[in-house]
Order: structure tokens, then C-alpha cells, then sequence
């Protein structure tokens, strides 16, 4: 009988397989999903997360039709794609584009506008506001979403052309603890190592990182690394048991916000077995506190250390002390240990000491030359890297991603920009001072009548503040009441809030280079046509530029083809930062446009293949001539830190503050947020796609059984989650697989009751300044039993119109 | 009387559509349709539908026996006041007819017939029905019941915003009444009225009682939904204690000649 | 011919080929389906108390299931909330189930010549590249029983195990299309001839119930 109903089944399902293939007779996932009439098929990297998949679109006519992996690729090897990306196509000819620039009127209503209209009141507010408030108080925030040369643009714009550093954007709320990290331990932003490194590894530290959810592919990677050979080590430390967690040897629960003590902890335990590498240590590393200025001895950090017994991690995180020694144990005895880490070590309270305090687990066991082993940073976005901290469009950064408090750099890129000459400001310089970050810039920005806000304008491109910030409810009424522009493709929260809103072009619709979180920036092809008037970003600061009097600082603005201007501006760019490690000189718009598998920094010249490995000799084409780039390595070192004086990486002396948000008998629980892997950021475009939509269409909040039976919540009743500073109305998620007193919620859903940032603590790190998005004190209530909720929700254009989130 | 008897009908019209709307708001304390009702922790079942299930599965749940209890006990105590009190079709027959009078269209009522015939017919379509079913092996009858598929018809319309097919049936029936057989599902069909009337008994429970002094001025016959003699069948399986005939009667104005009276 | 012959051979007649299908379940705690046609008086209260307004009620064209409450699960699978048990007045659901790990409303089977992850691994194994296929997971990550209900063998094959409930989610949100690559198999519902009143003429044809 039960083998009877199986035949049943499968012949069914046979058949009706073989019909639904019926174009092609290999029922692949094109097949199933997509159209495969293709005329052409374009390169491209995939508009999602920071992986950086290669791939193809199909184009046919001026549609996109399918998307395909790019089998030669180094970042999803073999062409493996994720099934959000797989389908990221089907955006781009969505009805909701904006395609018609809008204005706001007096009645709060957009109304569609020309291009002229909308750039000559934007030159008008620019102008009024520079004069009455200063260049400060026009702010841009930029976007990890926006191509290299977009941001390289706008960053010139505003710090050479306004003399002004109110340049923010996105990456400030998910990796500015991983660029202040690597800054402050290693000297230069940016992994060491490469993706590649996963195949080398023998043990695998996944910490903060829900892998097989944020980054599928390189979860894939890993797994498959791990099937190959049964023998590499997993260690994975987060607090809900994921997908992720299961296949791991270890998992080391661990309360949100209390993994500092749980690396103190395993450097006590490698000390104290004597698993360190001695030699490594004495050569490399340099043991110092606070700032880094101070050097302090070995002996100082073991006494720092002597506090975090494996007793002492225990209490403070919930994480058996058995497991700490094992995981030190995995990690130290191990020939390469790669460390792989994303939001969850980032977007906290103490993220830069959590950073430096991997950093010391690497130095410790001298981690860091070898194949298979670094400290690898995963970032969010697929340009946040490349285009945002590479070309230094932060708030404190210059392009190569140094500080602007940088003298000597700063007058170098006065000189290379003829800020002297072509600045608006009076000042004829860059300012010195870094300006806002992310946080503080929103905080500041209000209307004109606000005589407490300095900011009153701000262009934000392709990024969703009024969804993302935390705590945005702070923030919504200064965007409300300021001139806000927002650059985006479709309606979304922040457009809701915009005075002004442009129409984007989609990457495929423009082209532009997008650098991963490998080192590796990758040029994407123009496939099609923007839809209606919608376009391109650079294009849109380039009018500014030229209506703001900067035509000459921004060589590209006159241009009208958009692939002329993203290559003039990439030559611009490679040619400022050809003299610093983060080198790109060799890589070419030629090259980049031929290339199937894009280049990774440093590259300083068109034969450099490209380098998988810095600080290493043999590897890193910086040895092969320090002097042009402004170190000086010893002719005798295999691997030197020349970002930092004498080469040596920091050691640092961090204890485990709390500073995130702590419980209370009122809001006894503590929440985090993640993602799904069907979703990305605040959905506005994943959500707009009927197959991933349709698998997370909204929120939920997963609670442990044990709280929900203590709580008397069961499966799917309706929770209000609500902390001191707003709540949500969600659905409940009963799962045995998070810690007790931690719940989790995604944060994709775009419905005003159930946008999880209005929960969210704005805590930041001190030294980042990036928001505490892991750790919110909370508390459940019951609302009502389970209840229908209508799919997904999306801001459409009427929304626009409306004051108030809904 | 019945001003009483319209408020009562109008008010479990109400309850069919209040249900599923609380339900809707998330109030689970009444649940259900006229087949099965649940009220709080109180269930009660149409006794056709339990009936239909016992007699096809051979299996006794203990809730469906609890759930006719109060049907059966009411029945039994008040006769089939299930039928004149609550039923929602009784109600739409009652306007129909009201409709047709304003609109004078003939009446299909026709001569009376002897009221065993009458009961014969119901008993022997309930008899088929059980058959067909335990041939079918599916509890079918509520179809041609029509105040089941009313209710379970409105909760669908607000629940899915969509009917079944189920309502064509109510159409057909409703078509037969209005052309050719009067009040033919309330008489001879509905096999939730026949089965009630099984437990109905002679000399026991509420009875529509004659004495003497008639005027024979036949009113009360004219009125009868059921086309019964009051005189004659107060006591009838058929009659369902509608009390039409004991409003009429002008007797009664002078002496109590039509009334109610518990046996 | 006898007339009880000839009324069966008119309903045999009946295409009812569409009386059994993957995807479209019972509410949770059903029973046997043979039981269940018998037992359930069509009374709507599960379909009335569904908050997710998944139960539907089955329509009189299809079979003689009339009125009886179905979940198609490609539309959107039970969400576990376990309110219609208890309300079943004659225990066609079982009264008794109130735990949603309990509840076995079918199994889920995976097809794995459409499934992506399936396509993933057959091309990573084969070493065949041709950038067409996806890693997908959308069926383990909406499963409300995730790790017990399914896994993933070799971390990427979804398996599903005894503890599935065959609640549907996972077919929900499976992006292919149009034929889902995971599907329920409802319980008690074993093949088109078990079910229903065909199983019943088959029994009295064998003599006695």
C-alpha cells in the first residue's frame, strides 16, 4: 500500500513535471522558473547581498527574461545562485517603478514633475540652504547599493566640491564596526584573505553570522567544504539555533550582546594550553590598550585575561564552559582557522571590540598568512565594500578608505581633485572635521523652523532610512519636515517621507562596478533601458554637480552616455587611490569589462592578476615596492602589517562592558533581528517578487517554547512586542531552537505595525558609531489569537501621499 | 403571540450571520451553524445530522449524544418549536407567501390532505433519504434540509465571500413552493422537521387543545401553514405549535375554544 | 439487473478522478478519510473558526465530499492553531488533538527532479555546471517543526521525517512553479479507491459491512 501511493505520487508528479518543462527537456531551475527565450545574455553581479554572485541576465529586447549563474566565477563557484537572486530580475519590470521624477506640493500630495523641474528646486534649496546654514547642513546619504562610481561621484561632490563632509551612507549601519576593527587591529580596512580561503580551512568560526540565510552561496560553500572533508572543524557561536548552528560540531549559545566575554575566554584557554603561536605573537603582534598608542606587554594581556575562566563565560553568556575550552581547543589546534562573522559582531554596542577581540584570537594563533586562515568580515551589501568603504564615502573617510583627519592624505587628495581650484566653498579645501554619522546626521535633520537641527536637507540614494534606522520613529518627523530627496526605483517608507523623489535606473539598466567583501570589484553591464524617465544615480549627481556650479571637479558631468561616464569616473577614482594599498590602477574599465571573474585589490598594474592574499610576500604586490605606497617593509619579512607601524597587528586589552540595552523586570526579554533568506533588507524589492514573497510574506517573532507556555502564547496568536520606545503587533512563532528569553525578529516587513526598528535600541558603539540592532530589551504580550494576516505588504505610490505609516 | 413567535424567527436569522462575524472578531464563544451549534462549553446538534453519522460510522462519540439531548428534550416538552420559532426557511415561506398576497399571485394551496398521507410522505422520503445515504455511505441529508444550508451558505458569504453549490438546491425547492407544492419543504422534505416529529408524542408535551363551542368558521384551517386541521391534529406529529390557528380563532374571544395546553 | 446494481454502477460512473490530490488536505485531526466522509456532518464550525480562513468548504460539483472542509495547501497550508479540533461536533476531527506537534494531517514528499536544492546537488555531484540552478531552502525555513519535522541531508537535501505534519507551509512557499517540488500526501486518504463511497460499494460488494 505505502509503496503504491508513492508510485501514485511520483508518476503525478512525473508527468505533470514533464509538461511544466516543456520548452526544455532539462527541467532546471531556468526552466521551471523563467522564460528561456534569450536573445542575449549580459554579465552582471547579482543586485543582492554582499557574496557578490556572477551572473547573467537574459535580455530579450529591452526586457530582462532569466538570470543565470556565471559558472567561471570565484565568488559562487560553479554558478550556484540563491533562489531570491535567481529571480532578482523580475523587479526591474514591475509595475510599481517610479518612473516620472515627483515633487511634493503644499498639500503633501506628489505630483509628477520634469527632470527640470525637480533638479532646479533641488538647485535652489542646495543653494538657499549653503548660504543661510552653512555647506554642512546639506547632507548626502549614500547607499552599499549604489554602483562605485555613483558613490566615488557624490563623495567628490560633497567633500571636494562643498568642502563639506556630510557624506553618510547605509554601510554606517551595518559595517562600520568591521572597517573600525580591521583599522584599528590590522591598520587597513578589508579582509586579508579571500573566499577562496573557505576551501583551505580546516576549522570554520561562524560568529554573528546567520550564514545559511544571509549569505546562502557561501554557506554552500562551507557545507560542501565540510562534506568533502568530514574533518574540518565548524564552531558556531550565535544565539538562535539556525540552519547555520545545526551544522556545526560545536554551537556555542550565547545571550545577544555577551560574545566579548566568550573570545576573552578562549584566548584564556589558548594561552593557558599553551596552543598559542609563540613565534607568530613575538613578531607580529604587539600587545596595547585603549587607542592602540600604548604598548603593553604579553604578561599584561594574560593578566587581563586571567578574569574570563570558562566559569566566569558561562554565567556571563549561557554558554557551557565545556564548550569554551573545546572551541579554543578547535580553534588554536587547528592549521588554518578562518573567522567568518556579519551583523551579528557588527551591529552592537561594543561591535569594534568585538571585532579587535577576533583580531586577537587570530594574532594569538598566527591565523592570518596561511591559506584557509583570516579573520573575514562578511558584509550585507553587494557594494557597501567596494563602493562605499573603498571610495570612502563615510562620514570620516577619504577615498581609500582613510581618515579625512588624515593630513597628509587630505592635502593629496585636495591636490589630485584640484579642490584648491574648482570647490564652491570659500575654504578651498576638505574639511578636516569629519562630518555626521549616520545616527547623529538623522537626528540633526529637520525642518527650517527647527532652529536645533542643523541639518535641513538631504539626498539619500537607494537606501530606505525611514524603514532602517533604529528607532526610526526619532527620525521620521525630521525627514518629514527637512528637504529630503530619495533616489529610488520604488515607493518606499523614506520616499513616503521625501520632499523630492527621482526615479533610479536598476543596476541592469545602468552598469557600474560593485566591489564584494572579498576585494573584489566586478563590472556590471548595461542590459536594457531604463523604463520611463527613470535614471541612472550618476547621472543625477552629475546635474547637481553642474547646476551647483561644480562642472569642472566632476570631469563627467557633460557626458550623456552613462557607460562613458561610470568609466570616467572609475578612471578618476583608480587614479586617486593608485598609491595606497587599495589599489585598483590595474584594473581598468577594459580589463573590468572583459574579466568574467572581476579583480581583486590591491592591483597596481594591468599584468597583477590580481591578489588573493595580503600582507604576505609572494602574494601581496605591495612588497614588491613599499616605497610606492608609503611603507617600508624589511627586505626579510614573509608577512608584515604595513599598515601599522612596525608591522606589528594590534593586540588589544578589551573586557566585556555591557553596553547594549539590559533586561528589566518590565521588559525582561531581549530581542534581535536578522534576516530571512528569502527576503533582503526592508523588501522593497524582494517582496515584490511573487516566489520569495510568498515564502516570509510578513514578520513573525520566534519564542522559545518554554517562555511562550510560561506566557500562554501558543502557535501563531498575535503578540505585541514592545520596548520603551514603540511596538509591533506579530504573529508568534513557537520554536525550540532560540535560548530561553531571547526572541527574534526579521526585519523585511514593510507594514507600519510591523517594522521591527521601531522596537530597536539606538544604542551606538562609541567607536563606530554603528546602532545596537541585536540587543533590545522587550516585552511580550498577548493580543489575540491567531489571526489572518494579508500576505505581504508593499508602500505604494498612493501611500506616498500619506503623512502617516499604515 | 405571534409578535413573539417574529421576534424569536428574527433573532435566530441574526444569530446565523452574528456567528461567523464573531467569529471573525476572534470571539469563539458561539460557534458553529444549525447543524451543530456550539455555545460556550453547551453543544448542541441538529439530531438528523448526529443521527446520520452514528448510523453510517457504527461509532458513538459521547459529545454527539450530550449534543441532542436539548433538541430532543425541547421537542418532546414543547413539540417542534424548532420549526415555527428558529427556522430560517419557515421565516422565508412565511414572506414569501406574504409577498405573493401583496402581488396576488394565486396560492398553489390546495385542498387538504389527510394528515396521515401528509406524515406517510415525510416519513417515507426520510426513510428513502437513509437509505440513499447508507448506499452513498456519506451523510448527505442536510442537503435537502434547507435551514443547514442556510447557515452553512451565510457562513460561507462571510467567511470565503462565496457560495457553494449546495444553494441551487434551496432554489429548487423554493421554485417547487412557489408553483406548485405548497410549504412542500416544510411538509413533506425536510428531513430535520421529520425526524424532530419522532419525538414527538401523543399525549405528552405542549398540544393545541379544542373544546366545544366552535363556530366551524373554518379559520383556523385557512391559516394553517401546514394545511392541518387544529381541531382535528393539535396533537399531530405534523403540527410544529406555530399557534397561527390559536391567534386566529375568534372563538377564543368569547371562550376558550383554540389553545396551547401542556399534556 | 437489480436496482441496487443499477444505482451503483450510475455512481461509478461519476469522473471522480478528481477526488483525490496531493495538496488538498483534511483539517488537522481528521480521521481515517473513510471514517471521516461518514462522520462529517458538514456543519462549517472548523471552517467558521479558522482564523486563517485556510479550511474551505468543498463544492457540491466535485464529489459527493459536499461541504466538507478541504485545506489546498499550493493556496496556504494549515498554520497549526489547532482551534477546529475541539469544536467537531461528531469527532470527525479528533477532539482529543490539541498539541500541533501531534497533528498528521499528511506527510510531505519532496520531488527531487524539480526540487532546486535537488538540481543543486545533482550538479555539484556530477560536476556539471551551467549556472541554472539555486540554492533554495524556502521549504525548510518556513517549516514550523524545522530541524524535526525536515532536515537537510548533506546540508542541502531537504528530508523530511515521521515528525512532519503535513501542515502545508513548506508547499506554500515553494517557489517552483507551476508544479510545487514539495508536496503534502494527505493522510487516510491512501489512493483514488479507498476513499469515499466507492470503498463503501466495494465492501458491500464483498458481502456485509
Amino acid at each position: 500500500m505505502e509503496l503504491s501511493r508513492r508510485n501514485f505520487i511520483k508518476s503525478t508528479l512525473a508527468a505533470s513535471a514533464a509538461v511544466a518543462a516543456g520548452i526544455s527537456t532539462n527541467s532546471s531551475a531556468v526552466a521551471q522558473t523563467q522564460e528561456v527565450v534569450v536573445e542575449r545574455w549580459v554579465k552582471g553581479v547579482c543586485r543582492l547581498c554582499g557574496t557578490g554572485c556572477s551572473v547573467y541576465v537574459g535580455v530579450k529586447g529591452n526586457r530582462l527574461v532569466a538570470m543565470k549563474g556565471n559558472v567561471e566565477s570565484m565568488t559562487n563557484t560553479r554558478g550556484y545562485l540563491c533562489v531570491k537572486g535567481m529571480n532578482i530580475w523580475k523587479v526591474a519590470h514591475h509595475p510599481d517603478r517610479l518612473t516620472k521624477p515627483l515633487i511634493r506640493d503644499g498639500k503633501g500630495v506628489l505630483r509628477p514633475a520634469s527632470w527640470d523641474q525637480a533638479l532646479t528646486l533641488i538647485e535652489k534649496k542646495f543653494k538657499e540652504y549653503h548660504k543661510k546654514y552653512g555647506y554642512d547642513s546639506v547632507a548626502y546619504y549614500g547607499s552599499g547599493q549604489c554602483t562605485t562610481e555613483e558613490s566615488y561621484t557624490f563623495n567628490k561632490l560633497w567633500k571636494g566640491g562643498f568642502g563639506s563632509n556630510m557624506v553618510d551612507g547605509n554601510p554606517r549601519l551595518c559595517m562600520a564596526s568591521a572597517v573600525a576593527g580591521y583599522m584599528s587591529s590590522l591598520g587597513s580596512d578589508e579582509p586579508a584573505g579571500a573566499y577562496a580561503d573557505i576551501e583551505k580551512s580546516k576549522t570554520i568560526f561562524l560568529v554573528g553570522s546567520n550564514l545559511s540565510e544571509a549569505h546562502p552561496i557561501l554557506f554552500r560553500r562551507v557545507t560542501r567544504h565540510k562534506k568533502d572533508n568530514p574533518d574540518v572543524k565548524i564552531i558556531v557561536c550565535e544565539p538562535r539555533k539556525t540552519l547555520t548552528s545545526s551544522v556545526a560540531d560545536l554551537w556555542m549559545p550565547s545571550l545577544p550582546g555577551t560574545d566579548l566575554a566568550i573570545f576573552n575566554g578562549m584566548a584564556r584557554e589558548i594561552i593557558k594550553n599553551g596552543w598559542y603561536d609563540k613565534e607568530y605573537v613575538k613578531t607580529l603582534g604587539r600587545v596595547t590598550t585603549g587607542d592602540g598608542s600604548k604598548e603593553l606587554t604579553w604578561d599584561d594581556y594574560v593578566k587581563h585575561l586571567e578574569k574570563y575562566t570558562p566559569q566566569y563565560v558561562e554565567k556571563k553568556t549561557g554558554c557551557p564552559a565545556a564548550d569554551v575550552k573545546n572551541a579554543a581547543k578547535m580553534f588554536a589546534q587547528s592549521d588554518a582557522t578562518l573567522s567568518m562573522w556579519c551583523m551579528g559582531l557588527n551591529q552592537r554596542a561594543n561591535g569594534v571590540w568585538a571585532n579587535n577581540l577576533i583580531h586577537n584570537l587570530h594574532i594569538i594563533t598566527g591565523n592570518y598568512g596561511k591559506p584557509g586562515a583570516d579573520a573575514f568580515s562578511l558584509t550585507g551589501q553587494p557594494n557597501a565594500c567596494g563602493g562605499v568603504r573603498e571610495t570612502g564615502s563615510l562620514a570620516h573617510l577619504l577615498p581609500g578608505a582613510r581618515p579625512v583627519a588624515n593630513k597628509k592624505w587630505r592635502e593629496f587628495v585636495e591636490g589630485y581633485w584640484n579642490v584648491q581650484k574648482y570647490s564652491i566653498n570659500p575654504s578651498k579645501a576638505i574639511n578636516p572635521k569629519p562630518g555626521m554619522h549616520a545616527v547623529k546626521l538623522f537626528s540633526s535633520l529637520g525642518g527650517e523652523k527647527d532652529k536645533t537641527k542643523p541639518v535641513k536637507a538631504v539626498i539619500m540614494s537607494t537606501t530606505n532610512p525611514a524603514q532602517t534606522l533604529p528607532n526610526v520613529n526619532k527620525f521620521i518627523g525630521g525627514m518629514q519636515d527637512a528637504f529630503t530627496v530619495v533616489i529610488d526605483i520604488f515607493p518606499t517608507r523614506t520616499a513616503q517621507c521625501a520632499s523630492v523623489v527621482l526615479p533610479a535606473a536598476f543596476i541592469y539598466e545602468k552598469g557600474g562596478v560593485f566591489g564584494c567583501s572579498e576585494r573584489r570589484s566586478f563590472l556590471t553591464d548595461k542590459a536594457v533601458n531604463a523604463p520611463g524617465e527613470a535614471k541612472a544615480d550618476i547621472w543625477i549627481a552629475a546635474q547637481i554637480a553642474k547646476r551647483m556650479g561644480l562642472t569642472k571637479l566632476i570631469g563627467w558631468a557633460n557626458e550623456t552616455n552613462i557607460d562613458r561616464m561610470n568609466e570616467l569616473a572609475w578612471n578618476d577614482y583608480i587614479g586617486c587611490t593608485a598609491n595606497t594599498e587599495k589599489t585598483l590602477k590595474g584594473a581598468t574599465y577594459k580589463r573590468l569589462k572583459e574579466s568574467t571573474v572581476g579583480v581583486q585589490w590591491p592591483c597596481p598594474d594591468e599584468k597583477n592578476p590580481g591578489t588573493y592574499k595580503r600582507y604576505v610576500r609572494g602574494m601581496d604586490p605591495i612588497f614588491d615596492n613599499p616605497k610606492r605606497y608609503g611603507y617600508t617593509i624589511p627586505d626579510d619579512a614573509k608577512e608584515f602589517f604595513y599598515a601599522r607601524p612596525h608591522g606589528k597587528a594590534n593586540i588589544f586589552l578589551r573586557d566585556d562592558p555591557d553596553n547594549s540595552e539590559q533586561t528589566s523586570k518590565a521588559y525582561p526579554f531581549i530581542m534581535t533581528t536578522g534576516r530571512v533568506l528569502e527576503q533582503w533588507h526592508t523588501g522593497s524589492m524582494t517582496m515584490r517578487i511573487p516566489e520569495t514573497a510568498a515564502a516570509h510574506p510578513h514578520s513573525f517573532v520566534e519564542i522559545n517554547e518554554k517562555d511562550a507556555n510560561r506566557l500562554k502564547i501558543k502557535n501563531g496568536d498575535i503578540v505585541k512586542v514592545e520596548s520603551i520606545r514603540g511596538s509591533n503587533i506579530l504573529p508568534a512563532k513557537i520554536v525550540n531552537n532560540t535560548l530561553e528569553g531571547v526572541i527574534f525578529v526579521p526585519m523585511h516587513d514593510q507594514k507600519a505595525d510591523r517594522m521591527v526598528n521601531f522596537i530597536c535600541s539606538d544604542i551606538v558603539d562609541p567607536i563606530s558609531a554603528e546602532p545596537d540592532y541585536k540587543v533590545s530589551a522587550v516585552k511580550i504580550t498577548k493580543v489575540s489569537g491567531p489571526k489572518k494576516i494579508d500576505g505581504r505588504y508593499l508602500v505604494t505610490r498612493e501611500e506616498m501621499n500619506k503623512k502617516s505609516f499604515s | 403571540m405571534q409578535k413573539i413567535r417574529k421576534i424569536s424567527q428574527l433573532f435566530f436569522l441574526l444569530l446565523i450571520v452574528a456567528i461567523p462575524i464573531l467569529n471573525l472578531m476572534e470571539i469563539y464563544f458561539i460557534n458553529g451553524s444549525f447543524i451543530s451549534l456550539t455555545v460556550g462549553n453547551l453543544a448542541i446538534s441538529d439530531p438528523l445530522a448526529v443521527f446520520q453519522a452514528i448510523f453510517l460510522s457504527h461509532k458513538i462519540v459521547p459529545l454527539m449524544l450530550v449534543s441532542i439531548l436539548a433538541p430532543i428534550f425541547i421537542v418532546i416538552l414543547f413539540g417542534r418549536v424548532w420549526c415555527s420559532y428558529a427556522c430560517p426557511y419557515f421565516l422565508m415561506t412565511e414572506f414569501i407567501d406574504k409577498v405573493k398576497i401583496k402581488l396576488k399571485i394565486k396560492s398553489v394551496r390546495n385542498k387538504n390532505i389527510n394528515t396521515n398521507k401528509q406524515n406517510i410522505i415525510r416519513y417515507g422520503l426520510l426513510l428513502i433519504g437513509f437509505i440513499v445515504i447508507s448506499i452513498l455511505g456519506v451523510p448527505l441529508l442536510y442537503l435537502i434540509s434547507p435551514p443547514s444550508v442556510i447557515s452553512t451558505q451565510v457562513i460561507m458569504i462571510i467567511k470565503h465571500f462565496a457560495i457553494t453549490l449546495e444553494v441551487l438546491i434551496i432554489l429548487l425547492i423554493l421554485i417547487i413552493e412557489i408553483f406548485f407544492i405548497y410549504r412542500f419543504a416544510c411538509r413533506y422534505l425536510c428531513p430535520t422537521g421529520t425526524l424532530l416529529s419522532l419525538f414527538q408524542f401523543k399525549n405528552f408535551g405542549l398540544k393545541v387543545e379544542h373544546i366545544g363551542n366552535c363556530s366551524e368558521c373554518k379559520a383556523c384551517i385557512k391559516v394553517c401553514p401546514l394545511m392541518l386541521d387544529p381541531k382535528i391534529d393539535g396533537d399531530s406529529k405534523q403540527c410544529n405549535n406555530c399557534g397561527i390557528c390559536v391567534d386566529s380563532c375568534k372563538d377564543n374571544l368569547k371562550q376558550k375554544t383554540l389553545f396551547f395546553k401542556m399534556k | 439487473m437489480s436496482l441496487i446494481n443499477k444505482i451503483k454502477l450510475f455512481l461509478n460512473s461519476f469522473d471522480d478522478n478528481e477526488y483525490y490530490r496531493i495538496n488538498r488536505m483534511r483539517p488537522p485531526g481528521a480521521v481515517d478519510e473513510k471514517l471521516f466522509m461518514k462522520l462529517c456532518v458538514r456543519c462549517s464550525k472548523c471552517i467558521e473558526i479558522c482564523p486563517y480562513r485556510v479550511i474551505k468548504r468543498s463544492d457540491l460539483t466535485k464529489n459527493l465530499e459536499a461541504g466538507t472542509p478541504y485545506i489546498y495547501a499550493e493556496e496556504k497550508g494549515c498554520q497549526l492553531c489547532m482551534n477546529c479540533t475541539s469544536v467537531c461536533p461528531t469527532g470527525a476531527l479528533d477532539n482529543k488533538l490539541t498539541y500541533f506537534r501531534d497533528t498528521r494531517i499528511g506527510v510531505a514528499i519532496v520531488d527531487d527532479t524539480i526540487c532546486l536544492n535537488h538540481l543543486l546537488y545533482n550538479q555539484e555531484e556530477a560536476g556539471i555546471a551551467d549556472g541554472t540552478v539555486a540554492v533554495c531552502n524556502q521549504c525548510f525555513n518556513s517549516c514550523p517543526l524545522k530541524f524535526d519535522a525536515i532536515y537537510l541531508e548533506d546540508m542541502i537535501l531537504p528530508t523530511i521525517t515521521d515528525k512532519c505534519t503535513g501542515c502545508g507551509i513548506c508547499t506554500e512557499s515553494c517557489p517552483t512553479s507551476p508544479q510545487k517540488a514539495i508536496n503534502i500526501l494527505p493522510n487516510g486518504m491512501a489512493d483514488i479507491n479507498s476513499a469515499g463511497y466507492k470503498q463503501y460499494l466495494k465492501r458491500i460488494e464483498k458481502g456485509g459491512r
